[in-house]
């Protein structure tokens, strides 16, 4: 999981690098199917792979942190 | 339909271009007019589903984009109606007035057809094209020829009023209308200077009357219903 590139990724989900690089930088919400599709990639479920923003239930913020350049 | 893929569309680009200007040379120099489609015919492709060649996020920074590009035309155009047409009490450019008052219509039609349902568009668009013509005319002055010059107009918005209650009859009323308007008013071939009357009168009340005649009661219901959460 963590050998994984934004490319590959990218790749595996359909869509282009840079729409993974804004989801990292957490310039962009993905939808509901693109978010399904990388918590798939990595086998887990969205709420481990995305968090709200102070949502003080989580213990991360934000962005796709199983995804690495 | 699958979306075309990039190859095929640069083949279809350097092929469209060339029959254009084979044509342009040897027929009429009108033909390098078709060359626009060059400039939006990605565009309106990808609107239409044809062309699938950007994921969401690509197509939302295109979106968004296209939108500053809009406010700024729109900006430009506003300016140069207000400054002609306000400041200096003379006659706004006939170009700048058709881009200006054009682009706001589809502007307005496009987010009442994404955001409604047909038959609250349809309405939408008939109170807009009866009052906006009315203010038009009553901006000549307050006259009892006005009100003989008007009374199309007042006659659209009665419709739209009573399309709630009679959605079809008034629809085909609308669109007759248009109809009207079109065999009235407007010439063919059509001309560039010409285009006010069909494309601010008589396809906005055909767009209209369509809607109604089509709208459907059941698509209005689920518009106020969201979907019960599950815990």
């Amino acid at each position: 999981m963590g050998e994984m590139t934004q490319e590959d990724l990218a790749k595996r989900v359909g869509v282009a690098r840079q729409t993974i690089i804004a989801i990292e930088k957490g310039k962009y919400n993905p939808s509901v199917a693109l978010a399904i599709k990388i918590a798939r990639v990595f086998g887990v479920t969205v709420e481990e792979v995305f968090t709200l923003n102070g949502d003080e239930s989580s213990s991360e913020q934000g962005g796709a942190p199983g995804a690495q350049s | 339909m699958k979306p075309l893929s990039t190859r095929t569309l640069v083949i279809a680009y350097i092929v469209y271009t060339a029959v254009v200007v084979v044509l342009a040379i040897t027929v009429s120099q009108k033909f390098y007019l078709a060359l626009i489609a060059l400039a939006f015919g990605r565009p309106v492709l990808r609107e239409l589903r044809v062309l699938a060649d950007r994921d969401e996020w690509l197509s939302l920074v295109s979106y968004r984009s296209s939108h500053i590009a809009f406010l700024a035309a729109m900006l430009i155009a506003g300016l140069i109606f207000m400054w002609t047409g306000i400041v200096n009490l003379g006659e706004p450019p006939y170009e700048v007035s058709l881009i200006l008052l054009i682009t706001l219509f589809v502007k307005f039609a496009a987010l009442q057809l994404m955001g409604r349902t047909r038959e609250r568009a349809g309405r939408a668009i008939a109170w807009i094209m009866g009052g906006g013509w009315m203010l038009f005319v009553a901006g000549h002055g307050l006259q009892w020829v006005t009100l003989i010059e008007g009374a199309p107009f007042i006659g659209i918005m009665v419709c739209a009023f009573l399309s709630r209650r009679w959605p079809r009859i008034t629809g085909i009323v609308i669109s007759l209308a248009g109809v009207a308007s079109i065999i009235a008013f407007v010439d063919f071939p059509l001309e560039y200077d010409r285009l006010i009357v069909p494309f601010l009168l008589s396809f906005p009340l055909m767009l209209s009357g369509a809607l109604l005649i089509l709208g459907d009661r059941a698509e209005e219901d689920d518009e106020d219903t969201v979907p019960a959460a599950e815990h």
